[in-house]
């Protein structure tokens, strides 16, 4: 593990307002990466997943706020920063790749000039030629074939997974020290995303990227990710690595998720899931309550403790106990 | 389950559309080409491809959204397109084949309650209906109580609870043959495991035949009978589930098997992530020969040129590649090792 921490989130929460109502999105969620490291936060649809990487990059819709809680970036709190400070940062220290491409990219503009234009905006100070080559070594090192003629197309003429490369080029175009990465695989065909996974893995290692993994599927985290946060209606329930979560999941909620995943792929078919995901609502007992089927009379008096177990691990969970198996 | 009868029997179907692609240049898509196929009565078919693979499109044939520009889709004893250029006959189609789309928050109209919904095909197609009767379709998706959804709008519900509502008015009149396309890629991981195990209850209690179109290849083992894989508008194989995840024969199919990724970390670090390089082509320039060949490790000169027919390797079991099934006269169980430059 890195002794100093490259993004450090304290205690963050987030509310939305909706419909007259305050609902916390993201409450009590603590994460530390450092760096050169895969970190990811998983969980389902409503979860704050994708909140937390929009509080990082300060770019929450309008109705949201962030209302308490620390996020530091390289020992600077991102959230004292002035909007311009920011803005300056964005995009370059801290760059995103998102789900959709298509919707991403500039569908009026050529790859070309946005490339060219993202580059610029970072590194004022280099020449014209010098941005064109890099534009061509951008798309080279995220395995486009025939860059040069790339750049001269629009994004509606890219397949889906030739934008994601290229989203990915343009996410990288300023050397981050830090990628966020809100589902980059999810919106594409399996043997696409297969490809796209290949070369983020193959990328990470080559630049020593460090990237804050943002999805809802668990084999995507198994294959790239270091450690895992499991995130259940606005809370973290569980960290660790993905080794520890994959053979000892604590939380009932990790528990039900990873047999999921494993009836889905064939290998276990024994498990009845039951009742309907939560959405945030910020209530102060156990989230997962209304669905558990490992609740105890204490779950339901006292607000569930983030207890440490060996290895590293923790979980928000009254019921979880220590030692091996589930 | 399938009592060896074929339901529906799909010949040689072709649907092209023509996009206007630049000035005064007309191109024509071949979204489905020279599909032929049948379905068992009882038996789940699903149906895995790729986008612009063609399955959604021919989903919305069989359901009679489109017309076939080419070939037949025999049901029972009729032939389906001419069968519904009657009053009577589209009546009755659309009785006994139904349709659950992918995504239930545009599938459902938001501004009618769930008993609006779920009465209107008894209005269309004029039958009786109670409120229990209602309530019956909402016990059979597990929506229970019943009385408490009926009055609620779509807004009020989670996309699992709508999925199920979709899946009760698709069930109201009895239909024989359910076309379910993507119905669980909208959702959670969890909330699909329990639609999942939703059909495959309501396919055994009803005696339906499903078809089940998606991209999501993994959990197929979990519920199909009988797989037909899609490439590019084409059939690349099909036959029995186990029999195509454990002898696949088709590279593409071998590909796209060995692109699901581990689960396990400690696998997954050991066999590193698999992927056939290369874009799925276009349906309006496909490539000459197989359609795979610029993919294919196993391309041969020939494939750059003869479209492959379909080859039987069992009674069941059809791929059309020719090459594999010459390489490979012994079933192997695995041949992911193809791949391997």
């Amino acid at each position: 593990m890195t002794a100093a921490s490259l993004l450090e989130i304290r205690n963050l929460e987030v509310q939305y307002r909706a419909a007259g109502m305050e609902i916390k999105a993201v409450d009590h969620v603590f994460l530390k990466m450092g760096e050169r490291e895969c970190v990811a936060v998983i969980g389902e649809s409503g979860s704050g997943k994708s909140t937390i990487a929009n509080a990082v990059l300060r770019v929450l819709p309008e109705n949201a706020q962030i209302s308490g809680g620390e996020i530091l970036f390289k020992g600077r709190s991102l959230l004292d920063l002035k909007e311009e400070e920011m803005r300056r940062l964005r995009g370059k220290d801290i760059s995103m790749v998102f789900q959709d491409p298509h919707s991403f990219l500039n569908p009026v503009l050529k790859i070309g000039d946005q490339l060219r234009e993202t580059i610029r905006t970072h590194r004022p100070d280099i020449g014209r030629e010098k941005v064109a080559d890099r534009a061509l070594e951008l798309l080279t090192l995220v395995n486009i074939p025939d860059p040069g003629s790339i750049l001269r197309r629009y994004s509606y003429q890219l397949s889906g997974g030739m934008a994601q490369r290229v989203a990915l080029a343009l996410g990288l175009s300023s050397d981050p020290s830090l990628l966020l990465a809100d589902e980059p695989t999810s919106a594409l065909d399996l043997t696409i995303q297969a490809q796209v996974i290949r070369l983020l893995k193959g990328l990470m290692e080559l630049l020593h990227l460090s990237v804050l993994l943002i999805t809802h599927d668990l084999s995507l985290v198994s294959n790239i990710a270091g450690r895992v946060y499991v995130m259940y209606a606005g809370r973290i329930v569980e960290e660790d690595h993905v080794d520890g979560l994959y053979r000892n999941p604590k939380h009932p909620y990790t528990i039900l998720l990873l047999e999921a995943v494993k009836k889905l792929q064939g290998l276990e078919s024994s498990l009845q899931v039951a009742g309907e995901p939560a959405g945030g609502q910020g209530e102060s007992l156990c989230p997962f309550l209304p669905r558990c089927s490992r609740g105890q009379p204490l779950c339901r008096e006292k607000p569930p403790p983030y207890r440490e177990f060996h290895g590293g691990k923790k979980v928000l969970c009254w019921a979880a106990e220590e030692g091996g198996g589930k | 389950m399938s009592d060896g009868t074929v339901l529906l029997s799909i010949r040689n179907v072709g649907r092209y559309y023509l996009t206007r692609t630049g000035f005064r240049r007309k191109d024509r898509v071949r979204a489905v080409d020279g599909v032929s196929f049948d379905v068992q009565r009882g038996e789940v078919h699903a149906i895995v491809g790729e986008s612009g693979s063609g399955k959604s499109t021919l989903a919305r044939m069989i359901v009679g959204l489109e017309e076939p520009d080419t070939g037949n889709i025999y049901y029972e004893t009729a032939d389906l397109p001419e069968a519904r250029r009657t009053r009577r006959g589209r009546l009755r189609f659309s009785r006994e084949v139904q349709m659950v789309f992918q995504n239930p928050y545009s599938s459902l109209n938001p501004r009618q309650s769930i008993r609006y919904t779920l009465a209107k095909p008894f209005r269309v197609h004029r039958r009786n209906y109670t409120e229990d009767t209602l309530k019956e379709l909402l016990l059979k998706v597990d929506l229970k109580p019943p009385s408490l959804y009926l009055d609620k709008f779509p807004h009020e519900l989670s996309g699992g609870q709508r999925q199920r509502v979709a899946i009760a008015r698709a069930l109201a009149l009895n239909p024989k043959l359910v076309i379910l396309d993507e119905p669980t890629s909208a959702l959670d991981v969890t909330t699909k495991v329990q639609i999942l195990d939703l059909l495959k209850r309501l396919q055994k209690e009803e005696r339906l035949t499903l078809i089940f179109i998606t991209h999501e290849l993994p959990f197929l083992r979990l519920l199909g009978d009988r797989l037909t894989v899609m490439y590019n508008g084409k059939i690349a194989e099909h036959g029995q589930s186990d029999d195509i995840f454990d002898h696949a024969y088709h590279p593409y199919t071998i590909g796209l098997l060995n692109s699901i990724l581990d689960i396990d970390p400690e696998t997954a670090r050991k066999k590193g992530i698999f992927s056939v390089e290369g874009e799925t082509p276009s349906s309006v320039t496909p490539p000459p020969g197989c359609r795979f060949h610029p993919r294919c490790p196993l391309t041969e000169e020939s494939c750059k040129v003869i479209e492959p027919s379909m080859t039987a390797i069992s009674e069941d079991h059809h791929v059309a590649c020719p090459v594999s099934v010459r390489k490979f006269p012994q079933r192997e169980a695995d041949l992911s090792w193809i791949y391997q430059k």
